[in-house]
């Protein structure tokens, strides 16, 4: 018999057996190639250009360069050298975005995605098995909490609206808070800070 | 008279003819089955510089995609999080692991050599496609429906073939995909109701939601 059928078989039983899309390490091999893979620099990608010696494809923009569109807004920003003071040097202590639905909701999605993590989604925070916030609860940071306790001087729950954006906007952080200055855009630092405000609200209930 | 061929010599024809037509079958199956990127791409799971568990971080403790991913609802990159934003969090919380060696290294006091953590791509798609998250998000697709259950993964991997026709069938039907209002992209549990496909639908009629088939929304 011709051996022809045999091996038909058995390339048959090796495609069935054999998994389809396993796990690999190595990358995808295309073999037909069309243009996929071009020699372009692509964001976050890596330059083997021996001149920019931190590898970077995408280059930093010259010291001092302000973005289009991204000079500091003179009602939420109106010190753009001091974060919430007014320019006479006081705390803002009225919240410049107006308040209404759309803002609470974005200040709520906002404090749920950056700041529920140590300061949980109540803004209660602290560490322990008392602790509101997933890292506050298995790790020993010192988180504040928004709420006034009875009894209790919290300094955390009786800043203004201008300080709370300050240590938002912060470029180092505040004693174990990292900074959110490059994560969280104006705007959205004063939506939180109205958030915050709504839970101490409700706190107080 | 001595037999040159034997008889069943006849058959050589028939069998040759069978056997190509077989290998003719076999070739298309192989290249069908084993040559689509539902092969090729999907399981492509490289090893990173740093062993981030996305299981541990997402999974288990829940962190919200965007806390770290936070170009992705603005920009056409989810973008890997710079080595700030890992030790936002890592000075203070198990930083003394060695498994965080080469980010303390990188991070540093800046005398280091300045080189950013060369983590892997894992979702490559062709450089002439041109895909936006922001998009998606705003059109509230859920992170799950192209990249799976990340927050169960240890080590990320590849689970869609991320191949045009997977594209277009998802944007000729989207409605499993799109989540209602109130529902977070992020949501890493999420799966569609009838009420959702339904709420999805009737975007679609209204033409609120609507995702583009023709060439020119990916390819520029």
């Amino acid at each position: 018999m011709s051996l022809m059928p045999k091996f038909t078989l058995l390339l048959v039983a090796l495609a069935l057996g054999a998994c389809r899309g396993g796990t690999s390490t190595s990358p995808p091999v295309h073999l037909v190639l069309d243009m996929d893979f071009q020699p372009k620099l692509k964001s976050q990608s890596e330059s083997s250009f021996e001149n920019w010696t931190d590898r970077r494809s995408m280059r930093l923009p010259a010291e001092g360069t302000v973005a289009r569109g991204s000079l500091p807004d003179p009602i939420l920003m109106p010190d753009p050298k001091s974060a919430g003071r007014n320019p006479d040097g006081s705390w803002i202590s009225r919240n410049p975005l107006s308040l209404n639905a759309e803002t609470l909701e974005r200040g709520r999605e906002r404090f749920d995605i950056y700041c529920s993590i140590c300061h949980g989604l109540s803004g209660r925070g602290g560490n322990g098995p008392e602790g509101h916030g997933l890292v506050g609860r298995r790790w020993p940071v010192a988180v504040p909490n928004f709420h006034a306790a009875e009894g209790k001087d919290n300094r955390v729950a009786n800043l203004t609206d201008g300080e709370y954006f300050e240590v938002l906007s912060s470029p180092v952080g505040r004693n174990t808070m990292p900074s959110y200055a490059a994560r969280i855009s104006v705007a959205d630092r004063w939506a939180i800070v109205h958030y915050i405000r709504a839970l101490q609200n409700l706190g107080k209930q | 008279m001595t037999v040159l061929f034997p008889k069943w010599t006849n058959k050589i024809p028939v069998f040759a003819a069978l056997g190509a037509a077989c290998k003719g079958l076999v070739v298309i199956f192989v290249v069908w089955f084993w040559f689509s990127p539902k092969h090729i791409d999907v399981g492509y799971q490289p090893e990173q510089p740093i062993l981030y568990s996305h299981k541990l971080h997402a999974g288990l403790l829940g962190m919200d995609c965007r806390y770290c991913h936070r170009e992705v609802e603005s920009g056409p990159h989810a973008t890997v999080p710079d080595a700030d934003t890992c030790m936002g969090c890592h000075k203070q919380v198990k930083n003394d692991s060695d498994r965080l060696t080469l980010l303390r290294d990188n991070y540093g006091d800046g005398s280091g050599d300045n080189i950013p953590i060369p983590w892997i791509k894992v979702h490559l798609l062709p450089d002439y496609a041109y895909f936006s998250h922001a998009v998606h998000m705003n059109a509230n697709v859920g992170c799950t429906s192209c990249h799976g259950r990340v927050d169960q993964m240890e080590i990320v991997r590849q689970v869609e073939p991320l191949s045009m026709g997977w594209c277009l069938e998802c944007h000729r039907a989207p409605e499993a995909h799109v989540r209602p209002a109130g529902v977070k992209p992020t949501d890493m549990a999420w799966t569609p109701t009838e009420a959702s496909i339904a709420a999805a639908r009737e975007r679609l009629t209204r033409g609120e939601l609507n995702p583009p088939t023709h060439c020119s929304a990916c390819h520029r």
